[in-house]
């Protein structure tokens, strides 16, 4: 028996077989979402990292109306190429004279969207396969577990370049391709945890009254691993971020203006042994924060869900 | 970093998966249940290391001669002479059967036999990864067992931000930095590569020339990864603090020091030992962009090189390499695992 | 590095100093000059060379005719050792040696190309070998030119040592040091902080920051290089079947000529290059000298109006979006493929998306590897592509890669060596006059008339001609030769060969000053196709012995 199991039970010790009125069920869920937010508020790192995302992802969402896209154009923009920070632009400009903090803005939505739907995508695979896994026993479980440890093996970051090149550039392939190197973690979490929630006596009495595997795994398993899946989903999103620069940095990324994409321009026009710091330094600066941001979060809701870490 | 890093981070508490025989007559089956599932993979990385690089876009030929002026005949010399002449099926036997001789082919780029390449390229690897390890499970373990003893302290607070700063970091970025600061403006660390080319050192001069050039990749491999190791030690040292036996440790007059070497690390090491075993074939692999940073000549770059190409036998030769070694250390960790496991030696 | 099989730049670079031929490209352009062959004569089919006299190879052997004709016969006889340099051999009928120092080629037709590039390598070496391709020959090399490699550590560095036996006499340094460089920063901050003496390969942003650094001084030469916009003609193979998927509109030279004139080429040098860099029409460039032409009469300069205009005309009405319809009325979208990996050509991508919307032609960016640009370009799956060709001195080659005969064999590309998939038989013929006119003025005249046919067909907006950027470091080499660059190691080598020539002829004194200096160095830097660099060292031998 693991740690994680033995943890987890002792948070669901009180937990009862839930109700079956739909009302007091939705009841029930707000007031679980009130306490947990005034938990999490008590969360001063937890709360730090909020904001910080909000102020981001409101930047990257409001990016069309604080600077037009047009300025991203280099046939359009006629500033001094590389020009060290200024008045008109904060942080200087780049090879072909466009505005950093523009292109930081714009870059963000890429790296952001890349972030958090390569994450939803490894989530949602790890937690099918995982909970499929924990779920069914015999060889149905040992071929699923081979897979994943399998995937486990191999050195994601090559099967993720390596998918990069199979496939067309582009957002949607390195969305898959960070999404598909990294969902094998996810899935031993999710199984271990669908293996411990499984021994418990509501779980086995409603087997016992005849519910089907999808009522067990949809209705009793998948609420019980939710909590877990939500804090590594905050914290993966941070890896995936960094996943894309890397990418980015080693020549496969998806051609847009992404943070990894201006770290890596940066890089290849040589600003970094120039001497062009406003180039190499913000986008670097950016993950960082934003990374550090999800990963705050995670910590938190971490936490919460799980009591016995409660102050870490 | 890699993202399995993370997740494996965030599954901190949970270690092993939860198979549930903990007596120890039930040792062997588990052993050997372990090795058919080592078997199998090395299989399939077998299979995979053939077949999954054939899909990679890119002709071999074409591509080793780019640029340079070429006729057709040349063209089909090289092709007949890769075996890429023949079809799929017989190029996979005949890739099996020079497998088993422990032939792992000749590189299309070096020109030179794979396995010559691969030993080349092990060690330098090897070294920067474990003295790397060595360094991060050291800073991280005693890091974080400070920090859960002074909980909500200020080294507690510090080493944590700190620690998850660095974590958040491209590590790419971070060499870069270090590079640039070291080697660009105070010229006190080289600049890359392993040893100073054509200085023929021995003895003392030459490991202090190794250690001068390891400075910069330890320290970036470090940075970004003693996080987890420090994290992972505090959170368990925090959960066994609050264990009962602890109080009876004190009750019995046992002063805090004594009980925190005695009892909590020994025990709170326990999921961070394993943790680490699992992440040794992930930092192999992280190493690849830090080789790039500092011109490190070790197989991650090595491998990275081949995709480009793609030099299939040396892409099959690091690939095997490199996924048998992740295959054993978990295999390793597995064992380890399962033989400290105080539930089951006391059981 | 064996120079019968070696097939990347690490090992083409480190068997230019090593090997000689019996002609060599010799200051400031790159033209055909005296190597191990003092002089040569042409009598239609039939080269005569005249070997220097008492030449020796590094372990004191005597270098004769005989090497020179034992090398040419394994290439033409032996396929697994025409690897490398197959294609010198291509069109050779006998190579003989006459006397000792009198070799004597024939060749099937006449050429305007001097057969005489072939490395030489020791026959009494490599004759006797029971497999020579496989020799490695990383050891104890034994060769002809300035410096023979003597120890090698894989993917790390090259010690190269001075050759005494060397015609132009025993190099003044005592050895060079080639060192493999994966971080082209990392490799500028060596240089700057003068750990390597020599780096090159320097990007825009590089050269322009080491300008102002103390004790370096950058080196521009011209490049034969040229970077284009290829438009997909409709591909065909060999037989002239159709093959890939280039769009239909691509065909209309009206379009294809309408794409060129909407491309501001000079604010790409300005921008991309910082100004490190020529534009022109064609494929052979200004460094190209004498080829180079701007073809004033023909040129249709910079203009999206024209351009526009041009496609009014034709018929490619413009949508409610504005981007215009091909002739049935759907709309144009063209796919333009590059290499996302490197610096220049996304950038330059993101130049061309906007010009081409100006004059209503919209375009899907499409960054790929370079292995899958390759090949979907040589399979002529592609509308536009980057696609940049470095040529040798000679023009005969680029003209070469653009005649109907370089087209793929078959549909799926494999083995084509074209540029563009494009056949012209009048541009063939044209093409057949020049490989064979000895003449320089007619020979030249007769490239230019194929290029205005080339020009004329728009199947390669040409962008630009990158220069070759070098760096080196004054404190440690004393002066530098510039010759015409194109593949720059090639020339690094030959040029470094004469930094120490010229350091050692120019007076006794320099080694007075040299003993005031620790050590002196000079160091080249090749960044290799692959993406690997390289460094020279060159130690100057008495201070060798200082050092220990």
């Amino acid at each position: 028996m693991s740690i994680t199991e033995q943890t987890t039970d002792a948070k669901s010790a009180g937990a009862r077989p839930l109700a079956s009125a739909k009302k007091l069920t939705r009841a029930r869920r707000r007031q679980r979402l009130q306490e947990f937010w005034a938990a999490f508020r008590q969360s001063r790192t937890g709360m730090l990292g909020l904001v910080i995302l909000v102020i981001f992802i409101g930047l990257a969402l409001a990016a069309p109306w604080i600077a037009d896209e047009s300025l991203l154009d280099p046939t359009k923009v006629h500033n001094t190429l590389n020009a060290p920070p200024s008045w008109e632009h904060p942080l200087g400009t780049d090879p072909l004279g466009r505005s950093v903090l523009v292109m930081l803005m714009w870059g963000a939505r890429v790296s952001l969207t890349v972030g958090i739907a390569a994450t939803v995508m490894s989530v949602l695979i790890g937690t099918v396969f995982g909970l499929l896994a924990g779920h069914f026993i015999g060889w149905r479980s040992s071929v699923l577990m081979r897979i994943v440890d399998f995937f486990l093996v191999i050195p994601s970051l090559l099967l993720a370049i390596v998918l990069a090149s199979v496939l067309q550039r582009g957002l949607l392939t390195l969305i898959i391709a960070i999404g598909a190197a990294s969902w094998a973690g996810t899935a031993r979490l999710v199984r271990s945890q669908t293996l411990s929630i499984e021994t418990r006596g509501y779980v086995k009495r409603a087997t016992a009254l005849g519910a089907g595997h999808a009522h067990i795994m949809g209705k009793h398993v998948l609420p019980g691993v939710m909590p877990l899946v939500l804090t590594s989903t905050s914290l993966a999103i941070g890896s995936a971020i960094n996943a894309e620069a890397t990418l980015s940095f080693l020549g496969i990324g998806s051609g847009d203006t992404s943070w990894g994409a201006m770290l890596q321009t940066a890089l290849s026009s040589g600003a970094a042994t120039a001497g062009y710091w406003w180039m190499v330094f913000p986008p670097g600066v950016a993950i960082v924060v934003v990374v550090l941001a999800f990963t705050l979060v995670g910590r938190a809701v971490e936490s919460i869900v799980n009591p016995k870490l409660r102050g870490r | 970093m890699s993202e399995t890093e993370l997740i494996q981070m965030s599954e901190t508490p949970g270690v092993v998966d939860g198979e549930t025989s903990t007596r120890s007559s039930t040792y062997l089956r588990y052993v050997a249940n372990k090795l058919v599932g080592v078997a199998i993979s090395l299989i399939l990385v077998v299979l995979m290391s053939f077949f999954a690089f054939r899909i990679l876009p890119g002709d071999p030929v074409a591509s080793l001669t780019r640029g340079r002026p070429v006729l057709g005949p040349q063209l089909a010399q090289l092709k007949k002479e890769f075996g890429l002449d023949q079809p799929l099926w017989t190029q996979f036997v005949i890739y099996l059967e020079h497998l088993f001789q422990g032939d792992l082919g000749e590189s299309y780029t070096y020109r030179a036999p794979v396995s010559d390449l691969i030993m080349d390229y092990l060690f330098p690897t090897l070294l920067l990864t474990t003295v790397s390890a060595a360094i991060a499970i050291t800073l991280g373990l005693w890091v974080g067992q400070r920090a859960a003893w002074r909980r909500g302290s200020w080294f507690d607070n510090l080493s944590t931000g700190t620690a998850l700063v660095f974590w958040s970091m491209p590590t790419f970025w971070f060499g870069l930095i270090l590079l640039l600061i070291f080697a660009g403006m105070l010229h006190i660390l080289p600049a890359g590569g392993m040893v100073t080319p054509g200085a023929n050192l021995t003895g003392f001069p030459y490991l202090w020339d190794l250690i001068r050039h390891l400075a910069l990749p330890v320290a970036t491999m470090v940075a970004v990864s003693y996080a987890q190791y420090s994290l992972i030690m505090r959170a368990s040292l925090i959960e066994e603090m609050s264990s009962d036996y602890l109080t009876t440790a004190r009750a019995k007059g046992l002063t805090d020091d004594a009980v925190r070497r005695r009892h909590a690390v020994p025990n709170a090491l326990l999921p961070t030992v394993t943790i680490v075993f699992l992440q040794i074939g992930g930092l192999i692999a992280g190493a690849v962009t830090v080789e790039t940073v500092f011109s490190w000549p070790g197989l991650g770059f090595l491998t990275f090189q081949a995709l480009s190409g793609p030099d299939l036998p040396l892409l099959q030769g690091t690939f095997v390499v490199f996924s048998s070694i992740i295959i054993l250390t978990n295999f390793a960790a597995d064992l380890v695992y399962r033989a400290i496991d105080p539930r089951v030696t006391t059981a | 590095m064996n120079p019968f099989t070696m097939l990347n730049q690490a090992s083409f670079d480190l068997a230019q100093i090593q090997y000689e031929s019996l002609v060599m490209p010799t200051a400031p352009d790159g033209a055909d000059g005296p190597g191990l062959a003092e002089k040569w004569t042409v009598d239609g089919n039939t080269w005569t060379f005249e070997l220097r006299p008492d030449l020796k190879w590094s372990d004191g052997e005597d270098l004769t005719a005989e090497d020179v004709a034992w090398n040419y016969n394994t290439i033409m006889t032996n396929p697994k050792l025409a690897i490398s340099n197959g294609n010198l051999g291509d069109n050779l009928a006998s190579v003989t040696a006459v006397d000792e120092d009198t070799v004597e080629i024939v060749t099937e037709t006449p050429q305007a190309i001097n057969p005489g590039k072939l490395y030489i390598v020791p026959k009494h070496i490599w004759a006797d070998m029971e497999s020579p391709e496989t020799y490695e020959n990383t050891e104890d090399v034994v060769g002809s030119g300035p410096f023979v490699m003597s120890a090698y550590s894989r993917g790390v560095s090259a010690h190269m040592k001075a050759n005494p036996y060397n015609w132009r006499g025993a190099p003044k340094l005592d050895g060079i040091e080639v060192i493999s460089y994966k971080n082209k920063d990392a490799e500028v901050l060596a240089l700057k902080s003068g750990e390597i003496d020599w780096s090159n390969r320097l990007t825009a942003s590089q050269f322009d920051s080491l300008a102002g650094a103390a004790n370096i001084e950058p080196v521009e030469t011209g490049g034969g290089r040229y970077l284009g916009l290829s438009m997909n003609v409709g591909s065909t193979t060999l037989d002239g079947t159709p093959m890939g998927d280039g769009a239909a509109v691509l065909q209309d030279v009206v379009v294809r000529k309408a794409i060129r004139q909407a491309l501001d080429t000079q604010q790409l040098v300005d921008k991309v290059l910082n100004g490190h860099g020529w534009t022109g029409p064609e494929i052979l460039g200004p460094p190209t000298k004498p080829y180079y032409s701007d073809y004033e009469d023909i040129v249709d300069p910079y203009s999206p109006d024209a351009a526009n205009e041009a496609l009014d005309n034709a018929g490619y009405t413009k949508g409610a979006d504005g981007y215009r319809m091909d002739k049935e009325g759907k709309p144009i979208n063209l796919r333009l493929t590059f290499d996302g990996s490197g610096a220049a050509e996304p950038q330059i991508a993101s130049f061309i998306e906007p010009w081409l919307k100006e004059i209503g032609i919209k375009v899907t960016l499409m960054p790929q590897s370079i292995d899958q640009r390759d090949q979907e370009r040589h399979s002529g799956n592609y509308d536009l592509t980057l696609n940049g060709w470095g040529n040798p001195i000679d023009p005969d080659y680029m003209l070469y890669i653009n005649t109907c005969g370089s087209r793929a064999p078959a549909a799926d590309g494999a083995g084509n060596g074209s540029a563009d998939n494009w056949c012209d038989p009048e541009f063939d013929e044209l093409y057949k006059q020049q490989h064979v006119e000895l003449d320089q003025d007619k020979r030249t005249k007769l490239v230019q008339d194929a290029l205005s046919i080339h020009y004329e067909a728009a199947v390669v907006a040409v962008l630009y001609y990158p220069a070759a950027l070098q760096a080196y470091r004054t404190d440690r080499i004393a002066h530098v030769t510039k010759i015409q660059n194109d593949f720059t190691a090639y020339q690094t080598f030959h040029d470094l060969t004469l930094v120490s020539q010229e350091e050692g002829t120019s007076s006794s004194s320099s080694s007075g000053e040299g003993a005031s200096w620790p050590w002196i160095v000079a160091i080249a830097a090749l960044v290799v196709v692959a993406g690997i660099v390289t460094i020279v060292v060159i130690r100057r031998r008495q201070t060798a012995t200082d050092r220990e």
